[in-house]
Parts: C-alpha cells; sequence; structure tokens
C-alpha cells in the first residue's frame, strides 16, 4: 500500500512539474538555442536559458526527427545520410535509439510529444526506484519519499534534465542498486533479470558518459559492501558472493546492452582521435575545490548561466557540474553520520566522497582514467551524479534519525554545517570578489537571498517545528520549493513554434540542392532540412574525415567546423563531396574558392552562394593512383588538386587493373537514395570504378547487378567499386555485421537468463 | 487554553512564514531574470547586426531596448556605451559604461572607454582610478591607455617626469602611434629639454615618412 502511496504522489510531484509546460502546449527542449547560433533572425520568444544546453537542440533533437520519421516507416535507422557525408549515427552511443520508451513513444507521437513523455516517465521512475530502493533497505515512508524526491530534484538532475540522458540513467541506478539488493537478499533469477535489464537501459540512455558512471557507481557499490561485509561479520565467502552477484549481473546487462555495445566499439576503434585524455574542469587548486564546495550551499554564489557574473569559466561551467542537492538535505545528511553509528551510512559517506573527490580532478580521477576505459575522455566533473545520489540517500537516512537524535547532537551537526557553509561562502566570495558586480552581497540580490531564508527554514524546521505533527511535510515542502524552483528555472519550458523553421533561405537551399551537398549551415541542423551537409556535431567519428576535413583542428572540440572561410586548400575538396551551395549567416564571401567559381544566388538576412565546377554525387572514373592514407591526404589538401585527374585509392584493387592514360570521367545517375540503401543506374564506357561520395564506413554492402563486390575506399574517405564496360545497376545496401552480432548476443543473454529463471522457479 | 492555542499556532505560522518569504524571493529571481533575459536578447541581436555590417541606427534602436529593461545584461551598458563614445557623446558613454563596469568588473575594453569617457568629461581622478586598475590589476597594456595616462599626469597633476615615462611605453608598445610623439614634444617644450625635443622631433618626421 505504501508502495502505491508513494508512486503516486511521485507522480503527482512530477505532473505538478510538468503542469505548466502541458498547459501551455509548451515543451522541455531549448529551442531558443538557434537564436543565439546566428542561425536565423531572431524570433520573438525572448527566453535564454544556459548556453551549455545546444546539445539537445543541435545533436538530439535532429536526431529524434530522423529516427521518428524513419520508426514511423518501421524502419530503425543507423545510417544518417545528412551529416559528415554520410555517419553511421546508431553507433555514436548516444543516439538511444534501442531504448525501449523512446522506442514506443516515437513510434507514436512527433518527436516533441514523444520527447516531453520520455522525461515524464523516467523523472517519475526517478523518485520511485529511489523510493522502492529506500523503503527495501527498511526506512520509512516519509524518509524514502524524501529521498525519491531529493533524487529527482537534486542540482545535477535539474541542470541537466533537458538533456534526457541523466534522468534516463538516473532512474535506472537506483533500480539497479534495488535489483542487486534483492538478489542478495533473496537470490532469486528475477532480479538478475531486473538488474540486468536496468544495467541495460542505461546504456541505451543518451551518454556513454552517466552510463560509465552508473557502471562504477554499481562497482563501487559492490566492492564497499563486501568489505564491509568482510569487517562486519568476518564472512569472506560471503562477500565474495556479493562480488559474484554484481559481476553476474553486469555480465547479462553487458550482453542485452550488445545491440548498441558492438556497433559503437567499432565506431571508437575507428575514431581514435576522440580518445585522446581530455581534462574538462580544472578547479584551480584549493581555491577551486572551495568554490565548488560553496556551490553546494549557494548555488549561484559565483553567478549562473542566466544571471552571469566576470568570473570566467568558474561562472557557467560551475553550475554545469551541479552538485547542489537542496540545502534541508544537505543538513539533513551531514546529520546522519551523527548518532546512531551505522555501516551503511558509512558506506554511502565513503560512496559520497570517492565520487566528490573524482569530479574534483584528484589522484582518484586518474585511478580511475588508468583503469576504466574510456574514462579518460569523460567530463570528471559530472562524477557528481553519483555524488548526488549517495548525498540524497545520506539525506534521507538524516531525516529517518531527526526524531530519535538528541539535541546537542542536532545543534552540534545544524552549526558544523551551517559554519562549514559561511566559511566556504565568505572565502569564496573573498576570492572572486575582484569578478563580482559592486551589489552581489545584498538581500536585494535573489541569488544570495534565498539561500539565507532557506537556512533561516531549516533552523525553524529542526528547532521550533521539531515535534510538531508538521516536521515531514515542512522538510518536504521547503526541499520542494528550494530544489524544485532550481529545476524549473533551470527548464523552462519553450513555445513549440521555435521548432518551425520555415524561412525564405531555407526555401532556396531546399529547392536547389537535390542531392548536392551543403556548408556553412549549423551542424546537425541540415537534419532537419533534409539538406545533405559535409559537416556534423558528434562526439564520435572516423579518423580518416575528420584528418582530411580538418586539417588543424581545435585541440578539445570534437566538432567539426569546415571552415571554408579560412581553410585555404578547400575548394577542392568541396568540389570532391558535392558541396554546391555555401551558407553565410554572417554574409561573407568565401575567401578561399575562385571568385569566378562561385556566385551568390540569395542575399537576405543570410547570404547563400552557390559553387561552379561541383562533382556529381556518383561518378565513374579510370585512371587510379594508390596511395596510402597519408599520401592522399597531403595530396588532396594541396590547392591544385584535381579530384577527377585520378581517382586515389587506399589499397590496390584486386583484380590485375592498370591505370590508363586517358581520361574517362562521366556521371553516374542515383535513381534511389535513402539511409540504408542507394541504387545508381550507369553507363561505363571502358573498364572503371563508380564512386559514391559519401562517407566510407564497415557494414556497407554493394552489389553490381546483383553480384557483391568489394567496396574500396577511394580519396581517403568515400566509397567505391570497379565495374566492367556496359550498363550496369548497383546497389549500396547498409547492413551491419556489428549489429547482428549485437542482437545475437542479447537474444542469448535472454534465452539464457530465462532458462536460470525457470531453472531457478523448478 | 488560549496559551495551548497559541503554542499550536505559532509552529504553523513560522512554516506560512517560511514558505511565503521563499515564494516572494523565488518570484524576484523570476522577474530580474525576465528582465535580463530580455535585455540579452536584444544585445545579442545587435551584436548579429554589427558583425553584419548593418546600418547603425537599426543597432541602436536594439540597443536602447536592451539598456531600457529593469535589470539589464552588463553586456548590453558596455555596448551601449561604447556607441555612444565612437560618436562622441561621451556624457551617455561615461553613463552606460559605469553601469556596465559596476556589474562587469573584469571587462577591460568597458573600463578603458569608461576611463576616456571620464577623462573627456574632465574626471581626471576618476579617468586615472580605472587606468591605474587596467595596468595594475589587469596587466592590460595598450598604447592608448598610456597616452592618455600621460596627459593627466601632464595636463592635470604637473608631473612631467611620469607623463613623459607613460609616453614613452605608448611609443614602446605601438612606435607608429604619433600622439604620444607630440604629447613628449609638448612637455620638452615646457621644460625646454631642447636635446631630447629634437631627438623625438626627429623621430616623428621619420615615423610620419614610413607612413
Amino acid at each position: 500500500m505504501d508502495k502505491i502511496k508513494g508512486t503516486l504522489l511521485l507522480g503527482l510531484l512530477t505532473l505538478l512539474f510538468f503542469l505548466p509546460a502541458f498547459i501551455s502546449k509548451k515543451v522541455f527542449l531549448p529551442l531558443y538555442i538557434y537564436d543565439q547560433g546566428l542561425f536565423y533572425p531572431p524570433k520573438k520568444e525572448k527566453k535564454f536559458h544556459s548556453i551549455i544546453k545546444g546539445d539537445p537542440v543541435l545533436i538530439f533533437y535532429p536526431e529524434d526527427t530522423l529516427y521518428n520519421e524513419w520508426l514511423k516507416k518501421g524502419v530503425l535507422i543507423k545510417w544518417n545520410p545528412y551529416i559528415f557525408s554520410g555517419y553511421p549515427q546508431f553507433a555514436n552511443g548516444q543516439s538511444g535509439f534501442l531504448h525501449p520508451i523512446r522506442l514506443l513513444t516515437h513510434f507514436l507521437f512527433d518527436p516533441l510529444t514523444a520527447r516531453m513523455i520520455g522525461l515524464f516517465l523516467h523523472l517519475w521512475m526517478c523518485g520511485t526506484f529511489m523510493f522502492f530502493y529506500l523503503k527495501a533497505l527498511n526506512f520509512s515512508f516519509s524518509s524514502s519519499l524524501f529521498g525519491g524526491i531529493v533524487w529527482m530534484f537534486c542540482g545535477h538532475m535539474m541542470t541537466w534534465f533537458e538533456y534526457e540522458r541523466t534522468v534516463e540513467a538516473g532512474a535506472m541506478l537506483p533500480l539497479l542498486f534495488l535489483s542487486y539488493e534483492n538478489y542478495l537478499s533473496k537470490r532469486s533469477y528475477l532480479y538478475i533479470l531486473l538488474g540486468s535489464v536496468a544495467f541495460a537501459l542505461s546504456f541505451y540512455s543518451r551518454n556513454i558518459n552517466w552510463t560509465l558512471y552508473v557502471c562504477i557507481g554499481f562497482f563501487t557499490y559492490s566492492l564497499l559492501r563486501a568489505m564491509l561485509t568482510i569487517k562486519e561479520k568476518k564472512d569472506v565467502k560471503e562477500s565474495i558472493k556479493i562480488i559474484y552477484s554484481f559481476l553476474i549481473i553486469s555480465f547479462f546487462g553487458l550482453l542485452l546492452a550488445s545491440p548498441l555495445i558492438i556497433p559503437t566499439l567499432e565506431l571508437i576503434k575507428l575514431s581514435t582521435n576522440f580518445l585522446r585524455t581530455a581534462r574538462h574542469f580544472h578547479p584551480g587548486g584549493w581555491e577551486g575545490w572551495l568554490t565548488l564546495f560553496s556551490t553546494f550551499f549557494m548555488p549561484g554564489i559565483i553567478g549562473t548561466p542566466f544571471m552571469p557574473t566576470d568570473c570566467d569559466i568558474m561562472g557557467s561551467r560551475f553550475f554545469e557540474i551541479q552538485g547542489y542537492m537542496g540545502l534541508i538535505p544537505l543538513y539533513l545528511a551531514i546529520l546522519s553520520l551523527f548518532g546512531e553509528k551505522s555501516n551503511f551510512i558509512f558506506l554511502y559517506l565513503i560512496f559520497s566522497l570517492i565520487f566528490l573527490l573524482t569530479a574534483l580532478s584528484t589522484p582518484i580521477t586518474f585511478l580511475f582514467q588508468l583503469t576504466v576505459p574510456g574514462f579518460n575522455r569523460l567530463h570528471e566533473g559530472r562524477a557528481l551524479f553519483l555524488w548526488s545520489f549517495g548525498m540524497g540517500i545520506l539525506s534521507a537516512s538524516g531525516m529517518e534519525k531527526l526524531n530519535g537524535i538528541d539535541n546537542k547532537k542536532l545543534l552540534f551537526s545544524f552549526l558544523l554545517t551551517f559554519f562549514a557553509g559561511i566559511f566556504s561562502c565568505t572565502i569564496t566570495f573573498i576570492i572572486h570578489k575582484k569578478c563580482l558586480p559592486s551589489s552581489w552581497i545584498s538581500l536585494s540580490n535573489p541569488l544570495f537571498s534565498l539561500p539565507v531564508i532557506l537556512t533561516i527554514s531549516a533552523s525553524i524546521t529542526f528547532f521550533i517545528l521539531r515535534k510538531h505533527t508538521l516536521l515531514k511535510i515542512s522538510i518536504i515542502t521547503f526541499t520542494l520549493l528550494d530544489t524544485g524552483f532550481l529545476g524549473y528555472i533551470h527548464n523552462l519550458p519553450v513555445s513549440k513554434k521555435l521548432a518551425d523553421f520555415s524561412s525564405a533561405y531555407i526555401n532556396v537551399l531546399k529547392n536547389k540542392t537535390g542531392l548536392y551537398r551543403i556548408a556553412g549551415l549549423e551542424p546537425n541542423l541540415s537534419i532537419l532540412f533534409k539538406l545533405y551537409s559535409i559537416e556534423g556535431y558528434e562526439s564520435l567519428w572516423p579518423d580518416y574525415y575528420y584528418k582530411l576535413l580538418n586539417p588543424t583542428p581545435p585541440p578539445e572540440f570534437a566538432h567539426i567546423r569546415l571552415d571554408v572561410f579560412s581553410n585555404k586548400s578547400v575548394y577542392p575538396l568541396l568540389r570532391l563531396l558535392g558541396v554546391k551551395f555555401i551558407y553565410s549567416p554572417l554574409k561573407k564571401f568565401p575567401p578561399f574558392v575562385p571568385k569566378d567559381k562561385v556566385e551568390k544566388i540569395y542575399d537576405g538576412d543570410v547570404s547563400i552562394f552557390k559553387l561552379e565546377g561541383v562533382l556529381p554525387r556518383a561518378f565513374l572514373i579510370n585512371r587510379f593512383k594508390i596511395m596510402n592514407e597519408e599520401e592522399g591526404r597531403k595530396h588532396m589538401l594541396e590547392e591544385e588538386f584535381i579530384p577527377e585527374d585520378f581517382l586515389i585509392l587506399n589499397e590496390p584493387p584486386e583484380e590485375n587493373l592498370i591505370s590508363v592514360q586517358e581520361r574517362y570521367f562521366e556521371e553516374a545517375l542515383i535513381v534511389d537514395y535513402s539511409p540504408h540503401r542507394v541504387i545508381i543506374k550507369a553507363h561505363a564506357k571502358t573498364d572503371c570504378f563508380l564512386v559514391l561520395s559519401d562517407m566510407y564506413y564497415p557494414g556497407w554492402k554493394v552489389y553490381v547487378d546483383g553480384r557483391k563486390e568489394k567496396i574500396y575506399r577511394a580519396y581517403n574517405i568515400l566509397r567505391a567499386v570497379h565495374i566492367k564496360p556496359g550498363y550496369h545497376t548497383i546497389k549500396f545496401i547498409y547492413s551491419p555485421s556489428s549489429y547482428k552480432i549485437g542482437i545475437f548476443l542479447f537474444l542469448s543473454g535472454l534465452f539464457l537468463l530465462l532458462i536460470l529463471m525457470v531453472k531457478n522457479v523448478i | 487554553m488560549l496559551y495551548e492555542n497559541i503554542k499550536r499556532g505559532v509552529p504553523v505560522l513560522f512554516f506560512l512564514f517560511c514558505c511565503v518569504s521563499i515564494l516572494f524571493c523565488e518570484i524576484k529571481w523570476l522577474k530580474i531574470q525576465d528582465d535580463i533575459n530580455t535585455s540579452r536578447w536584444y544585445s545579442r541581436y545587435a551584436s548579429i547586426l554589427y558583425r553584419r555590417g548593418e546600418d547603425e541606427r537599426k543597432i541602436e534602436e536594439m540597443l536602447k531596448l536592451a539598456v531600457s529593461t529593469e535589470k539589464v545584461e552588463p553586456a548590453a551598458y558596455i555596448q551601449y556605451g561604447t556607441l555612444c563614445f565612437s560618436r562622441g557623446e561621451y556624457k551617455l558613454s561615461y553613463l552606460y559604461l559605469k553601469k556596465g563596469v559596476e556589474n562587469s568588473p573584469t571587462d577591460k575594453i568597458a573600463r578603458k572607454f569608461l576611463a576616456f569617457s571620464a577623462l573627456e568629461l574632465g574626471k581626471w581622478k576618476e579617468g586615472k582610478m580605472h587606468l591605474q586598475i587596467l595596468i595594475d590589476e589587469f596587466k592590460f597594456y595598450d598604447a592608448d591607455m598610456f597616452n592618455a595616462l600621460g596627459i593627466v599626469y601632464s595636463d592635470y597633476e604637473r608631473n612631467y617626469q611620469k607623463a613623459e615615462e607613460m609616453f614613452k611605453k605608448a611609443i614602446e608598445l605601438n612606435p607608429s602611434f604619433l600622439a604620444p610623439y607630440y604629447n613628449l614634444l609638448t612637455i620638452y617644450k615646457i621644460t625646454s629639454d631642447t636635446l631630447h625635443y629634437h631627438e623625438y622631433l626627429l623621430k616623428l618626421q621619420n615615423i610620419k615618412k614610413e607612413k
């Protein structure tokens, strides 16, 4: 009964959070960011959130529109032809295309509605699974409910809410721990299944970053639990069982996540450029540590993305690495450390501290970087995800203790937290005084006055309402007013109208491009207009494409912008890739493209230029030279490079072909072009190669007149096939074996689990 | 009985008082945020127009809207202030840049133009203070600034030695900048330092020839 009551109450709170959006038919998606990208003339809605929230509109929403469109046709999209001259979208590790809720909602609704339903369900699940987990640990109803609320509305969850991935992984973390605990106590394979599903679903959530944190959190939890069992019961066997249970859930979880993991590994193998160690968060010594610590008491102490200060990176990025969990929950979490000693509290204290230290770029961070594959690319500051989880549980534990603890200990813990807050905030003010506005420390500044009022409310709650029936209600109300408000200001719903991009210049492009490509448009927005772009914005993409198109890359930025306005050797590459149009929001004329080859075809809010002499998307060519990748790149980056002179093959052809002197170059006709299939008709007058100017990638197969042939890597990045003289129908099909292997492993895992469950029941 | 009722009612009152205070503060937060958002929107639109080389009147119109909200995005003050400065409207530029610097104390360009505006309005002390902050605290070195500081020393404080030092620094940072040469010549004339006067006159003539 308690569980139903708790679920319904948390559902009601989620509904309250979504109510303004539902009533006004708005959406939690920062579509206003398009206005900041110099993309359109600004629209009338003058709302800005944080500029750090670009990814949901630049990556996820365009991806969703494509996914949604093809899902409705019964196709699970794996290849995206609109970015990077073709891109294995499914394998990017953050598509989340196989997430069951996303599959169902996108099949039934439009992308924006599907997004809202997904967010709603996951936020609800965050609270509910935390509530169930705490109930399983024998917490009272009110403390479990409080723990659920703290977790679902904590600063980290709310700051990243519009990214979907944090709530998706956040919902699975308590479910995983709950299943694990249940398996340890009840030894039923049902819980292995449930735990494996939760583990796998964290992979299907929208980012490898949080997925890895779930894995690391799970590992740390089981290790700490095993160590405590040895300490408490001196029972080594029991602790081995604990580790074994962790391994078995992880094993089955990985099997169930294989359809995503195997294709992603394939792309990772080709994208070594993105695997170099990156340090994202430099707290800047003790000052940085103290500043971060003070944001746990006063989240806007040195500004927020909405009310910025001059504190440079500290101002905006500190909000991104959010560890605030509400002032009253923080007081209660500290309170939980006093009074009756418990191994459970000790476990979660260590758990929280480990991830706080991970977020602060300490030796623990480097230890994870050395031992966990892929951790070196993660934003270590986001480990505060696990800190928030641990502190959420400690705060529920503090609420549980509140009635039983004696006055002295209560006063001591309260004063300890209070002075820690005062101390860190004062030092932070002193450190950053130079960059803070003169009127910053003032009660008229709500960033400053709200934490003060919340502290007064906390003291009234703890000391005046302590024995009153209002105690629990006031704790929950003040927490909701605190973190719920933080969530609200971070995620102001936006009018769906902003997703309407119809404009004169997009129509110009849409009507004229056909299969030709464009450059200069904000990466990934091309998906929305079904325009084929050579650019894109993704966390992984093959080195051969990156190095050719981005020869002088910015050191830490994993996003391609083929700068047609500054790259001297860009023109031949634009011709080769079939880029017929250049979009210029600042109306600049592309300087390194010969003047006689460019024509301005639109001049309004933006300028659009048309390039002459662009190669067709599919062509036949007979002369070829064999060059390795490095030689080929060097040749192609020369200004005098003429692609139609000869084809660059990265490996010798299987048949004994000789590159003849007389040049043969002709356009081939693309008769069908869809994401997973390209059909071309060609009339070859001589032995030659057909080149399709789409990205070369494993998983593509080619059939010439129905017979399977080998695909060659042409010009380092494109696909080519050898054809003999005569009329031919050439069919390129994308059917990745990595995905099939993944599905096979998924089915094997599921089958094995079901057998184990049946055996367990018998 | 009454005491019991009060005893029971006081915690409820405290609870309600806290709720109302928190809500009041949050409504204020929303209002400020909304103002800043609106101001920021106009200010960014003005930047886009400027980068596109659009008509100045259009840019000014956007900036006027950007600074007209109750709580203003600091960048809007600075943009509008620098626009006024470029037009020679020093009273306005001083007013807006001062607000810009108050809200965005580390913005060096804003402080530099605030100092220049102050000097144009005859507020020597304030202008000098901002220039000193830029040089001493922000380690921001600019020939223009040293030249201006030199003028403060020579025209206001009559400290020709310091002024000479500043003009020389300005020349060191930008040897083709003519103003500090003229200023140095004026000082050498006042102090009757003929040797240096001729030296810098020659230098000035050479630079003019090169140009």
